[in-house]
């Protein structure tokens, strides 16, 4: 009686059913436990057949010249494109589509990673843990701000607003506003929906959107003059013939190095500043990368062979890759981050459950881990925690399943859920962590009581003797808070009374005039001056959130609490 | 020839390649090898188990899917008609190497002994000993779930690609489940 719908469900399982059989055998399955046990068997079955079958479907080897030369050339006669002019409909133009800045000189530029832009979104997330004093004069043996973290304030200085809490429409910082070369964006082909977790991934048939297009001029590297610029680069007039040395992806286009007849003038260009001689025709095109997929992935692929100085079997992450003409060759970096070198695709694994040619799909949560203000919480208890925690992401990776996102919780404990496990918050307003006064108003009194070494800060965290750093700083208090400057970095930091954290990077301020506001401070208040002051003059969000200063600034040590953590590299106690 | 319900396949994206492939356009050959290589790679080491070989299959596939592209009718999708290419190839070159494929009777029926479930044995060997199981069932079982698991083909369209009925579709998915089972309760693991 089973037979039925026992014969649909391994087609169930391979979601290859109709929208009709699927909810018929779904409304069964959930009264049926024997089809319940076979459907939890074919799940498994098909997992091992996806890993087994996975496992040859790596490493494609390019078209043979053979095979090429004996391709029969059919005259085009009904279909009007010429085969020039033809773009398949997944052809991955769109992913160039953004105008790629001209390049003028040689200067190899590492691929920006998925995860490396997630990092430094992320280092500039403004997250305070703990209280801090408001007192200058104590600012040696006092409470501590204990900050991870800071939100771009560069916002103000010309990008758009980032400080209004409710603001959230409001641009928000691209890569490229904070000099960031953008990654190949992973939004899928407009013909494919939204991402949706399905309890069984499911190959693709399709190139994985954000996966590094074909070099149009891929078949010409290594080769002759063959090819000529369309604009002056560097010292190559427009016009130019060129040969190509070598190419690789940067995250937005192809990106030749040529080399013109005299072979001493050479330089860098974008595949738009590349033209077909007029006596050349055709190219061949550059193959996906196997693990284009993992670049920029966290440490989760294993090497298969010695490569140099790196064992077989060492868990490494690639940092970059480009096609040679022949193959993919990979940038690698061991776990502990003190070995690097160039694989080939054969000599890299990724985890044993990676799907092969699965698509990494759009993340749920793009917007969310983009916007450092938006917080979510867990729908199902994650290890300790317990659902409702409160999260914000903090990064976030692609494990070949679902989206895994690295969560911070209020208090600052970190934890990693998928994308099932987390809702994102209604936006209200920036929910500032608990320990974090809303006001400054009044003296402030330590909130635990330690006491830490030797004159150090009472706070929920001493810092640690090993891990310690000190830098010059500086400090002031203001109306309604604080603005400090990190002498290591030349960062203007605003730390709110209601808990908002700006940052401004010295080059976001340098440029500045001096401050510029000539009203005289009421009695006992004070204008701030040198970089406080640019960035309190010029920008009239802080001034309006800081009010005058209380005080003038003063320097400082300031203690830094370095971390292994690779998303919060420093604490900075105040 | 067994009667197949098929869906036509009128939003297959690798259609529009196919066409221009007729009109001569070798950068669609270069897509269409770049969203399918992999996929008739991994299917012919079923049936070759020899990368050297299958990646020559492979290179056959694709000279024939050029060749014969204008022929294409779009009665099933891109895939599976490449699919059937490579099936076509790798079996001639069996044949030429004079190596017999493993003799199935479709038709016989499965006695099913229900002794344990599959799933408690991948949580204890995350999925080893039933990948070795796989690897030990004979190339008509592995081909089916190869078909139905990695290639994602539906009953109708493998129906369709290898000449059977759904009907044997669908027992030669069970026998290969349960020869598995078998396999794996042989070596202990059940």
């Amino acid at each position: 009686m089973h037979k039925p719908w026992s014969d649909l469900i391994p087609f169930y399982v391979a979601g290859t059913l109709t929208p009709a059989e699927s909810l018929a055998l779904e409304r069964h399955l959930a009264t049926c436990p024997i089809c319940q046990g076979e459907l939890d068997e074919w799940r498994v079955v098909s997992k091992a057949v996806q890993a087994e079958a996975g496992q040859w479907a790596r490493g494609l080897p390019p078209i043979s010249s053979n095979i090429l030369a004996r391709l029969q050339p059919i005259q085009p006669a009904s279909v009007e494109e010429s085969p020039e002019q033809y773009t398949p409909p997944y052809h991955h133009e769109e992913t160039r589509k953004a105008p790629a800045p001209s390049i003028q000189k040689w200067q190899h530029r590492p691929i920006l990673t998925l995860a490396a832009a997630v990092l430094i979104i992320t280092i500039l997330g403004a997250l305070v843990l703990v209280t801090f004093n408001p007192s200058p004069q104590n600012s040696h043996q006092t409470e501590v701000a204990l900050v991870t973290s800071l939100t771009p304030g560069i916002d103000d200085l010309g990008m758009g607003s980032g400080l209004t809490p409710g603001g959230f429409g409001a641009p928000f910082p691209t890569q490229n506003d904070l000099g960031i070369l953008p990654v190949a964006s992973p939004t899928p082909p407009a013909n494919q929906q939204d991402f949706s977790i399905s309890p069984t991934p499911t190959p693709t048939l399709q190139p994985p959107p954000g996966a590094t297009p074909i070099a149009q001029f891929a078949g010409f590297i290594g080769g002759g003059y063959t090819l000529m610029t369309t604009e002056t680069v560097g010292n190559l007039a427009s016009g130019t013939r060129v040969r190509i040395s070598h190419a690789w992806y940067d995250g937005i286009s192809w990106i030749y190095f040529v080399v013109a007849p005299d072979e001493t003038h050479s330089a860098e260009v974008r595949e738009s500043q590349l033209t077909y001689a007029s006596d050349t025709n055709s190219a061949n095109p550059t193959p996906f990368a196997g693990w284009n997929a993992w670049i920029g992935s966290p440490y989760v692929m294993r090497t298969t062979t010695d490569i140099g100085t790196i064992p077989a079997g060492s868990l490494i992450r690639i940092t970059g890759g480009h096609y040679d003409g022949e193959q993919w060759i990979y940038s690698i970096t061991t776990e502990d981050q003190t070995q690097s070198a160039e694989a080939l695709e054969s000599q890299l694994k990724p985890p044993s459950d990676f799907i092969p040619g699965m698509v990494t799909p759009t993340t749920v949560f793009d917007s969310a881990f983009r916007n450092n203000n938006l917080w979510a919480a867990l729908t199902e208890p994650v290890n300790t925690f317990p659902v409702g925690t409160q999260v914000q992401i903090t990064y976030a990776y692609f494990d070949g399943f679902t989206w895994i996102y690295g969560l911070t919780t209020t208090d600052g404990q970190s934890l990693e859920a998928r994308e099932t496990q987390i809702s994102l918050l209604p936006i209200t307003s920036t929910p500032a962590p608990t320990s974090i006064p809303t006001t400054l108003a009044g003296t402030l009194t330590p909130t635990t009581g330690q006491t830490c070494m030797p004159t150090y800060y009472h706070s929920e965290n001493c810092p640690l003797p090993v891990q310690r750093g000190s830098i010059s700083a500086a400090f002031q208090p203001f109306e309604r808070g604080f603005m400090v400057w990190r002498g290591d970095t030349g960062a203007v930091i605003v730390l709110v009374g209601d808990g908002r954290v700006l940052n401004y990077p010295e080059s976001s301020y340098i440029g500045y005039p001096d401050n510029p506001v000539t009203d005289s401070p009421p009695v006992g208040r004070v204008k701030p001056i040198s970089g406080f002051g640019r960035v309190w003059g010029n920008v009239e969000t802080v001034r309006n959130l800081l009010g005058w200063g209380l005080e003038t600034e003063q320097g400082y040590s300031m203690t830094l609490q370095y971390t292994t953590d690779p998303v919060l590299t420093s604490y900075f106690y105040i | 020839m067994a009667q197949h319900n098929l869906p036509i396949p009128s939003n297959d994206p690798d259609q529009p390649l196919i066409q221009a492939m007729a009109a001569g356009n070798m950068r669609a050959l270069d897509e269409l090898y770049a969203r399918h290589g992999l996929h008739i790679l991994s299917y012919l080491m079923i049936h070759l188990g020899d990368r050297p070989l299958a990646e020559e299959i492979l290179q056959d596939v694709i000279l024939a899917a050029w060749n014969h592209a204008a022929d294409f009718r779009g009665e099933s999708r891109v895939l599976t008609w490449l699919l059937a290419i490579a099936r076509n190839r790798a079996l001639n070159a069996v044949r030429g190497r004079k190596i017999m494929m493993t003799p199935l009777n479709d038709d016989f029926e499965i006695a099913s002994p229900d002794t344990g479930p599959l799933e408690k044995v991948v949580r204890l060997t995350e999925h080893a000993s039933l990948r070795a199981a796989l690897n030990r069932l004979p190339d008509q079982q592995r081909e089916i779930l190869t078909l139905v698991f990695f290639h994602q083909l539906s009953g109708p369209e493998i129906a369709q690609m290898l000449s059977i009925s759904e009907g044997t579709v669908k027992s030669r998915l069970h026998r290969a489940k349960e020869a598995l089972r078998r396999i794996m309760q042989s070596e202990g693991s059940l």
